[in-house]
């Protein structure tokens, strides 16, 4: 596979490729964006392309080199990656002495650092003066989740592409041709997959028509309903935590879903305004709830607990006539 | 392959090139001149501002053959090879790297021997303040008293984790972020010797973005290089850097202010679909408000927004349809936000909710604008009314409640109309006061007493008032009699009959027989005296 043959992320490849035909490379970049859209995958095409003897903005895929970086055993390719979670500033000396030498093959060495923001405090200092000044040939990628997670003082050194989440459609491209997955269920898990195929992969066996029906339910139980059917819900729901989290966002995509159905229709065909802006509140406050139950969850709140009070704080924006909700909006921001 | 990046092609190599720090300069070149060079220095300031070039041309400055001299030569071998890196009385130290009380130890080991050929051996310690706690207490003596050939020239972005006992030992220089004017100028020289061309909105514009950094805004030029050639354009500056023009914050505030939700949804998707950073945009967004937020409350202060004139006349726009309370209440939403943004998977849609929320924000209205309102209202209601008789409302009623006039205007007419057929039913209704018509045609008139209202109630009057208001103003229309309970009927009422009690005591009536008097006055009585 070559670097042309990355999915999406048209304006990051594209300066990418410029700049090796113009020979114009960096030497250092920063390629961030969300898990999962192709950047630790983009690095080391990048890295092939470099490397390859060609020099035309691609890899040739037959030469030696090529065929080396097929397996990762090129000699001229360092890949850093966390160990135990972090980056230690053992691994980035060990950056620096190999950095000492001329590459061995080639004109170029390329190191990537994945998960550079796992780079802990003592590494990311380690790595500031290599990073800004290394010896010739040598291209620094750094792979990280956002810019704000490194160092001002690295980002600055580096030059920074941002890699995007797909569009549904790629990531759907991607699991049928690439994966042979059937059209509709694929169409399914890349709605839900927030253009990541890491999660794409993750949900691919997950009920996910199940959950939604379960979510619509949620969303038109009715005011006077009595809240005991959400509490079954919610001990239904909290068996596992990354399953919850899951399906949280599964209600999360259906709430949006109604909000932005709710947005378009025009004031007139769904009654007086203030209906509407009831409903659109209503269902942004579900919305933000949801997602700092995510949060709550991600911080190793008691499952149970969470869900509980989520479905619990549902029904009672549900079933109170408050006109306004934005005080305690404001309050609880 | 053999490419060096701008930034380290145009590092400066003379205290004259240095772009935006006069202040460090200027003083290290003086002391240069007077011969008055202290043996330890402590550069900080924020990354890519020069810190580290600095403490180079200091380091050639004390060592040029022709010197010291408040400007380095850079032709000199020992200049060259200070700028090669290769010389040995120049060390520069990766403090990062070199953290331990072990390294700090070999650099005093060192410290004991002469320099090789220049005048002082310079140690330029980077990063200082990674140094372990022990290593910066090993460095305390050596910084304090160095032997006379040794300077230290510390160099750190981030001066509050030194320790103090570093900081007193050193002559300190805090370097500045460099204005964007000074930036814009130094790109250009390099623009030009580089043979690049590039849009002078362009180049303010990433001027801007490099946030006072020469470093980063280097880099970010050398990008644009590389992806463009040697022509840059505003349209290249957006495709490359993913920095979004500024007209989208302006149509998605142009949608909030025009409550439409749907094109918010639809300026979300279309930044998604352009593959633009929704966080940098979030940040974009912030901007906005806050320069719409600095327009609305000091129009003068074009100073403090940073933005060109037209976008300056479109933030006016802006600012004219929002209420300040609004305003604050969008910026207050949006920035809470924040930890969403930067946090979650899906920013997307964080920002869809985000623009819908401002979009359906019901507005606020001004409190204070309210009262006055209803001040105006009241002070219409009660200077119409004169004190005493109930008199009708009369004609001069206006502003909000308009709609209702005609009944108010007519009651006159409509009694005056009374008069000929039913002349009792007209004196009544006289000395009542309309109160109010509601919009259900019910005419609510405040009598004086039970009579008059029992009169009005009674069968043949009833029935008769009945058919003259349909009549007179149309079916449906009722007149409701009520007591009128105020205060000051009442008291009247309780004044006259007390008159007449008066007036009709015998003993009253006797003494004005006797006295062939006129009863003129009728006073209170006071405590218990009897009462006349």
């Amino acid at each position: 596979m070559s670097f042309r043959e990355i999915i999406g992320h048209r304006r990051p490849l594209e300066i990418l490729r410029k700049a090796m035909l113009r020979g114009r490379l960096a030497h250092a970049y920063l390629f961030t964006g969300p898990d999962g859209v192709g950047k630790r995958t983009t690095a080391l095409k990048f890295a092939k392309a470099v490397l390859c003897g060609k020099g035309d903005g691609d890899s040739c895929g037959e030469c030696s080199s090529c065929l080396k970086m097929e397996s990762l055993n090129h000699p001229d390719l360092l890949v850093v990656e966390p160990r135990g979670g972090q980056i230690l500033v053992d691994q980035v000396r060990e950056v620096q002495d190999r950095l000492l030498f001329r590459p061995l093959e080639g004109e170029a060495r390329m190191i990537i650092l994945d998960s550079a923001h796992n780079l802990n405090p003592q590494a990311s200092n380690a790595l500031l003066k290599i990073l800004e000044e290394p010896p010739r040939g040598n291209i620094f990628v750094l792979v990280a989740s956002s810019e704000s997670s490194l160092l001002p003082t690295i980002v600055s050194r580096c030059q920074r592409l941002y890699f995007g989440p797909l569009m549904d459609h790629e990531v759907m491209g991607f699991l049928v041709k690439r994966l042979g997955w059937e059209e509709e269920r694929a169409r399914e898990v890349a709605r839900q997959a927030r253009g990541s195929i890491s999660a794409a992969l993750e949900l691919g066996d997950k009920p996910l028509r199940a959950w939604k029906e379960e979510a619509r339910r949620i969303l038109e139980m009715g005011r006077d309903e009595k809240s005991s059917p959400l509490l079954n819900l919610a001990s239904a729901w909290s068996k596992e935590r990354k399953e919850t989290m899951e399906r949280l966002e599964c209600l999360r995509m259906e709430i949006r879903e109604a909000l932005v159905q709710e947005a378009r229709r025009r004031p007139t065909d769904s009654g007086p305004r203030e209906i509407r802006a009831r409903r659109v509140e209503e269902l942004l406050w579900m919305w933000r709830e949801s997602g700092k139950t995510i949060q709550a969850l991600e911080r190793n709140m008691n499952v149970q607990l969470a869900m509980e009070e989520l479905l619990i704080r549902f029904h009672e924006i549900k079933s109170s006539g408050k006109r306004s909700l934005y005080l305690t909006w404001i309050r609880r921001s | 392959m053999a490419y060096a990046v701008l930034a380290r092609r145009w590092r400066p190599q003379r205290f004259q090139e240095v772009v935006g720090q006069g202040h460090v300069t200027t003083t290290l070149q003086n002391a240069l001149r007077h011969g008055r060079i202290a043996h330890a220095y402590l550069f900080s300031g924020p990354r890519g501002v020069g810190k580290t070039t600095v403490a180079r041309i200091f380091a050639k400055a004390v060592n040029c053959d022709h010197g010291p001299t408040p400007e380095p030569c850079g032709l000199c071998s020992s200049c060259s090879e200070i700028t090669q890196g290769i010389s040995v009385d120049v060390q520069e130290i990766d403090g990062a790297s070199h953290t331990s009380v072990e390294n700090i130890r070999d650099i005093r080991e060192a410290l004991r021997y002469r320099p090789a050929r220049g005048r002082y051996k310079v140690y330029i310690i980077d990063e200082v303040h990674m140094l372990s706690l022990a290593a910066f207490n090993a460095l305390l003596k050596t910084l304090e008293e160095p032997p006379p050939h040794v300077i230290f020239v510390l160099a750190t972005t981030e001066i509050q984790k030194v320790p103090a006992t570093i900081l007193s030992r050193c002559q300190r220089f805090d370097f500045r972020r460099i204005p964007v004017a000074e930036i814009v100028r130094q790109l250009r020289l390099i623009c030009q010797a580089e043979g690049i061309e590039i849009e002078a909105n362009a180049l303010r514009a990433l001027a801007k973005h490099s946030e006072g950094s020469l470093r980063d805004a280097q880099s970010l030029l050398d990008q644009l290089v590389a992806y463009s050639g040697t022509r840059i354009d505003s349209q290249a500056l957006t495709e490359v850097l993913g920095m979004l023009p500024s007209d989208w914050a302006h149509r998605a505030i142009w949608a909030v202010i025009e409550e439409d939700p749907a094109r918010c949804l639809e300026i979300a998707e279309e930044l998604y679909r352009e593959g633009y950073s929704l966080q940098n945009f979030y940040y974009r967004l912030v901007e906005h408000l806050r320069n719409l937020m600095v327009v609305k409350v000091a129009d003068k202060a074009s100073s403090l927004v940073d933005v060109p004139e037209h976008e300056l006349e479109e933030l006016r726009r802006q600012a004219e349809r929002v209420t300040l309370d609004d305003l604050q209440l969008w910026f207050e939403i949006v920035v809470s936000a924040e930890e969403d943004m930067r946090r979650s998977a899906n920013a997307r849609y964080v920002m869809e909710m985000l623009l819908v929320r401002l979009a359906t924000l019901e507005r606020t209205v001004d409190a204070r604008e309210l009262i006055e309102r209803l001040e105006d209202l009241a002070e219409k209601y009660l200077s119409r009314e004169p004190r005493g008789e109930a008199r009708p409302i009369e004609s001069e009623v206006s502003g909000p409640r308009a709609e209702f006039l005609p009944p108010f205007q007519k009651w006159q007419e409509f009694i005056g109309s009374l008069r000929d057929k039913k002349p009792s039913l007209a004196s009544i209704l006289e000395q009542g006061r309309l109160m109010d018509c509601s919009s259900d045609g019910r005419l609510v008139v405040a009598l004086p007493s039970t009579f008059h209202v029992e009169s009005l109630n009674s069968g043949e009057n009833a029935r008769y008032l009945r058919e003259a208001c349909d009549k007179f103003f149309g079916k449906g229309t009722k007149v409701v009699p009520v007591l009128d309970n105020s205060n000051h009927s009442r008291e009247s009422n309780s004044a006259k009959r007390k008159s007449q009690e008066v007036r009709s005591h015998p003993l009253v009536q006797k003494a004005v027989e006797i006295f062939k008097a006129r009863l003129v006055e009728i006073e209170e009585p006071r405590g218990q005296s009897e009462e006349i």
